[in-house]
């Protein structure tokens, strides 16, 4: 059991974090962080999740200082996120692009490196290394401006680990790559975990989280309504789950009658496949049904815009 | 400064030269700006005196390189920060170690050296340009002596102490009063400014056999030095053809008997009249006076000297090529400091909003000039006696003396950017001296650019680099 262990001191400690933000007259528009607490320890790869606007990059940028919090507090490697040297320590991967297109990929490796007070020897070193291991070594030469989206969000990832980082931040790493390119992403991931760096991504998508991370936060309307380990979550508490082999029509309707006896109520049956998915979903249901109104995300109803008709819909044209 | 810190800069310095190379703007500024000095240098035409020509070539593709240079730094100032918040590569300077005044002067030190870099082609061009002209016209040996001797040169120009006239002003003032001349309406202030314009315009009008006499005083260093002129205008009142007449001489002191340097002239009216002086008079000598005997017999041949404008001495301090050198110094520090306020307007405001914060900040500059002269005692005085029989003036009401505060506020704020004006001296083969060179790197690069850097960096330090999603 955990407690049992001296708790380690968290790396990122997020203390009833609000964020609100304003318009000129300083009018709310939009409650983008709403009270949340959460910590984030050694050697974890934590996962932020939620639906589109529910709070998980304006989280992440408070934590870059990128933002001021509203109210509460945020503590990131021990100082306020405004430090300047603890970002020695960090690596980021926003959202998008934010390179300089007037740069190749090799040229701005290296001038991230610089930025870092890296020596000359150790950047090319390095640089060569990030290029090769987000297969760019072919296009090192090549301007930023002309990279593709997934070419640019890989030099993206890259430069993000140019400071060899203790803390890495990833704004949705998968998004904008191709499936193998996610797929590696998410293996190195789990290779920068074993070699100890912590880790905290944001993602909608739901695999992603569920096949890296140690640690899931659901976020919603910027407030967290699920939180623990990803088996802890998806573990049913109020049930269980007998797994046996598929079983014949007749040998199934007597094992089920024995059920009903013994509990009095109707078994469930189905094939192990719960999954974060699912999970997911109910979780969105729940709290949507238990907002009274959506302050900040994106809907989630799949509505059609009115003004987009089905086919037999077509308004019948006059000759 | 720590060697990071430095490393940082130079890595932000190195950006903003490769960004303004790769997006075409230096390479377009360095084929534009030799060329239009070139087709200045060898279309203008001025007064059509060589020397007209060469000063008039200098002044103005002087100035419109400046000009071309002063808005594209600008321009350039005003994007760079703004622009890069609003296409969100500063968030990712920002969550690097990165000071927010190593962003700034990173940016600034980009430009300093873009700018430095112009100015060397543009020196070159220029100096290359002007030789051609000069060589190409068929100029007589003569000719061309005297454009290397005024023009193409940099000489010390040095003026006489202005007259004091303040004790005869007391003494008139006092006099007018025992009398009860002056009207009720004047105040003694007034009188006094008005009487001192009278007693120096008095001054200044030498009247057949009369003399006039000018002090100088004649800085340490320059008492050795080898060519040294004396340049005099002689203006007459009234259209006379017949030649002026007189005696000059130079004296250690105003009561000196023997003349250091004595000289005869005989000069069409309304001329310059330079003299060369052998270097021995001025030897060791800290003051000189300087004496005009109006020699003419003619009543007609009153002649009039404007008061600090009509003598002066030129002292061969530098070569032409040594004052380009430094007036493009004096001018780079102005395109630093053009940059400073782009810079620092766009660390505040988003782009467009940041040019015309950026524009109304050098208008305000360039019309205290202007407030300064209206607001000048001896002004007001005239316009008053102009307008005996107007009503009195009013009290000045709020309005008016905000207006007032605020002027001189701003006053003190762009007073020390002024610099002379380089353009007319470097034009004229007027000595751009190492001290006033040193003066706009202290003022210009130093204060101004230090004083914006801070607020810059300052305020950007505590912006949201990602309030724009
Ligand atoms: N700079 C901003 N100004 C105003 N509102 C903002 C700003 N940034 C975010 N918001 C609002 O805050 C809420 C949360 O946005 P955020 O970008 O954090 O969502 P997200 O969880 O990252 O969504 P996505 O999955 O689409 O990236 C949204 O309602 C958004 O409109
Ligand atoms: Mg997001």
């Amino acid at each position: 059991m955990k407690s049992l262990q001296p708790t380690p001191t968290p790396i990122v400690q997020i203390n009833t974090l609000t964020k609100i933000f304003r318009d000129f007259w300083h009018r709310p528009k939009a409650r983008a962080v709403n009270n949340l607490s959460l910590n984030i320890y050694p050697g974890e790869i934590f996962g932020l999740l939620g639906p589109n606007g529910s709070g998980k990059s304006t989280t992440i940028k408070i934590l870059l200082g990128l933002l001021h919090p509203s109210s509460g507090t945020v503590t990131v490697l021990g100082s306020k996120p405004q430090n300047v040297i603890t970002k020695n320590e960090i690596g980021y991967l926003p959202e998008e692009s934010h390179l300089y297109k007037h740069l190749t990929a090799r040229e701005s490796l290296d001038f991230y490196g610089k930025l870092f007070d890296i020596n000359k020897e150790e950047r090319r070193k390095r640089t060569d290394e990030l290029l090769d291991m987000v297969g760019l070594t072919h296009a090192a030469d090549r301007m930023i401006g002309e990279f593709s989206k997934g070419m640019a969000r890989r030099i993206g990832l890259a430069q993000a680990l140019i400071n060899d980082p203790k803390l890495i931040i990833l704004d949705e790493p998968t998004s904008g790559l191709d499936p193998i390119g996610c797929r590696q992403v998410k293996d190195l991931i789990i290779a920068l975990a074993k070699r100890g760096k912590t880790i905290l991504l944001s993602s909608h998508l739901l695999a992603d989280v569920e096949d890296v991370c140690d640690q899931v936060t659901i976020l919603f309307n910027g407030s967290i309504r699920a939180s623990g380990s990803v088996t802890q979550l998806l573990e049913k508490r109020d049930s269980i789950r007998l797994t046996i082999p598929t079983l014949s029509p007749e040998k199934l309707k007597e094992v089920l009658n024995v059920i009903r006896k013994k509990i009095g109520s109707e078994p469930e049956i189905d094939h192990p496949s719960l999954n974060l998915e699912q999970f997911f979903l109910q979780v969105v249901a729940k709290a949507n049904e238990t907002e009274a109104e959506n302050m900040s995300g994106a809907a989630s109803d799949t509505k059609v815009a009115a003004f987009l008709k089905t086919e037999n819909q077509q308004p019948k044209i006059n000759n | 400064m720590k060697t990071n810190t430095i490393k940082k800069i130079t890595a932000i310095a190195a950006l903003t030269i490769k960004q303004a190379v790769r997006s075409k703007t230096l390479p377009i500024l360095a084929v534009i700006l030799p060329a239009v000095i070139i087709l200045i240098v060898l279309t203008i035409k001025g007064d059509g005196s060589a020397t007209g020509q060469i000063r008039m070539a200098i002044k103005y593709s002087l100035g419109i390189m400046w000009l071309i240079m002063g808005i594209a730094t600008l321009s350039a100032g005003c994007a760079s920060i703004a622009r890069e918040i609003e296409d969100k590569q500063l968030r990712l300077i920002a969550v690097k170690p990165v000071h927010k005044y190593e962003i700034w002067l990173g940016r600034w030190f980009g430009w300093l050296a873009i700018n430095a870099g112009l100015l060397i082609i543009c020196g070159l061009t220029l100096t290359a340009a002007v030789h051609y002209k000069v060589n190409s016209q068929n100029l007589s040996a003569t000719a061309k002596e005297k454009l290397h001797n005024t023009i193409l040169i940099g000489r010390l120009r040095i003026t006489p102490t202005p007259d004091n006239v303040d004790h005869e002003v007391d003494v008139l003032l006092k006099r007018l009063k025992a009398s009860g001349k002056i009207p009720t309406d004047t105040t003694d202030e007034e009188e006094c400014n008005l009487l001192h314009k009278k007693l120096i315009a008095a001054k200044s009008i030498v009247a057949p056999n009369a003399e006039k006499k000018w002090t100088m005083t004649i800085p340490k260093a320059v008492s050795q030095e080898k060519n040294v002129s004396l340049k005099l205008e002689l203006h007459s009142p009234t259209r006379n053809e017949k030649p002026i007449s007189g005696t000059l001489t130079i004296s250690a002191n105003k009561s000196a008997a023997e003349p250091l340097f004595k000289t005869e002239i005989n000069q069409k009216y309304n001329t310059i009249y330079i003299v060369d002086i052998p270097s021995a008079t001025l030897a060791n000598k800290e003051n000189i006076t300087i004496t005009f005997k109006n020699g003419s017999p003619d009543k007609s041949k009153t002649l009039v000297f404007t008061p600090g404008k009509s003598v002066e001495l030129l002292i061969t301090k530098s070569s032409f090529t040594a004052n380009l050198i430094r007036t493009m110094l004096i001018i780079l520090c102005y395109l630093a400091v053009l940059s400073a306020l782009g810079i620092t307007t766009s660390a505040i405001f988003y782009f467009p909003v940041a040019s015309f914060i950026a524009i109304a900040v050098i208008m305000a500059g360039i019309t205290t000039q202007y407030f300064v002269f209206a607001s000048d005692p001896a002004h007001k005085v005239e316009h008053h006696h102009h307008g005996h029989e107007h009503e009195q003036p009013k009290p000045p009401g709020i309005t008016e003396k905000t207006g007032e505060l605020i002027l001189n506020k701003l006053i003190i704020v762009f007073e020390p950017a002024r610099q002379g004006n380089i353009l007319q001296d470097i034009s004229s083969g007027i000595l751009i001296s190492w001290h006033d060179t040193g003066r706009a790197i202290v003022i210009l690069l130093l204060l101004y650019s230090g004083i914006l850097g801070i607020i810059g960096s300052y305020i950007l330090s505590k912006r949201e680099l990602a309030a724009l999603n």
